[in-house]
């Protein structure tokens, strides 16, 4: 199975909380988004982050770069703007096809290496790439993708330091967001990837990670 | 080793050069096999759906490091190419999928100028 966790600290309450994340169970793929509307966590976009998980619940099937045209020129982002992650996260084939704009983090575990996924500059709303680049990366079998919004202050050295990867994907993201602290809204979305053990005796190797 | 792939014709001209490469540089035939393979439904992608691209292959530390590009349409609705026997055009080949799976590592970056797909082989 293909696990999410999410967690989640307003840096006030619910209603100036702009950080917020949608995962959807389709039969061949999860659809994950992680999104942060601006407003320094003083101010009430967390009715804006409503509209948007909305908007994604309405519209996750689309290609995703047309999706992220569709709410960069929707006007109700156009005051605030807002940091996007959208994904799928394949179920038969191992892989992850993602995008994103804006200022959050994603990062890569497999076996005790972390790597930065990329993403592009931008303010959604406001501002985007010319050229939005829509990127595929083939996942291993307990390959984790963590992904943090701005209040959260996610170094990689810590998380190998503090061994969050020997522990469940809730309590990482738990972990990551009461301890890595910015003055902002936090929140914190790990994806795990596991298969099926039925799959994985149908297909023994394709999961397997190669030894260099 | 850099392969420009601009017509039908020179596909198989492209591979027997690829493979005489690929013989040249590692010892194991089933690993030759796998990556040209790969070689082939990179190449047949790119003329499908790009007209023309580009190949590049490089061999560094027991790895074989395999570079496409081409100024295609990129991806589009990536949920129906990757599902087993899809195809977008007639096609020679064994999919998406089976690409992804045998090689150790894929990334691919894709929009509206085209597509860049990294393959890694890691040699036994």
């Amino acid at each position: 199975m293909i696990g999410f966790y999410t967690a989640i600290a307003p840096f006030l309450n619910d209603q100036t909380c702009g950080d917020f994340s949608v995962v959807i169970d389709k039969e061949d793929y999860f659809f994950w988004s992680v999104g942060d509307i601006g407003g320094h966590g003083n101010e009430n976009v967390g009715d804006l982050a409503r509209t948007c998980e909305e908007l994604l619940l309405e519209n996750y099937e689309m290609p995703l770069d047309r999706l992220l045209q569709l709410i960069h020129e929707d006007k109700e982002y156009r005051q605030k703007g807002m940091t996007l992650f959208l994904a799928r996260v394949y179920k038969r084939t191992p892989l992850i096809e993602y995008l994103g704009v804006g200022n959050i983090r994603i990062l890569h575990l497999r076996k005790g290496k972390i790597t930065q996924m990329k993403i592009q500059e931008g303010i959604v709303g406001y501002s985007i790439p010319g050229t939005i680049n829509t990127r595929l990366k083939k996942m291993y079998k307990d390959d984790r993708v963590i992904v943090a919004t701005d209040g959260v202050s996610l170094h990689t050295r810590q998380i190998l330091a503090d061994k969050l990867e020997s522990t469940s994907i809730d309590k990482m993201a738990e972990h990551i967001v009461l301890h890595y602290r910015n003055n902002d809204d936090r929140l914190c979305s790990v994806m795990e990837y596991k298969v099926s053990s039925s799959y994985l005796q149908l297909n023994p190797n394709i999961y397997t990670v190669p030894l260099s | 080793m850099e392969f420009r792939i601009n017509h039908e014709s020179n596909i198989q001209s492209v591979l027997t050069q690829i493979e005489r490469y690929l013989g040249a540089s590692m010892s194991k035939k089933i690993e030759q096999a796998q990556i040209l393979t790969i070689c082939s439904e990179l190449i047949n992608n790119i003329y499908i759906h790009a007209g023309k691209g580009m190949l590049h292959i490089s061999t560094d530390e027991g790895k074989v490091l395999l570079v496409a590009k081409d100024h295609g349409p990129g991806f589009s609705d990536i949920d129906k190419i990757i599902k087993e026997g899809y195809s977008t055009k007639s096609s020679l080949g064994i999919g998406i999928p089976a690409i992804i799976r045998m090689s150790d590592d894929l990334e691919a970056k894709s929009n509206k100028n085209g597509v860049e797909i990294r393959i890694t082989k890691v040699l036994s």
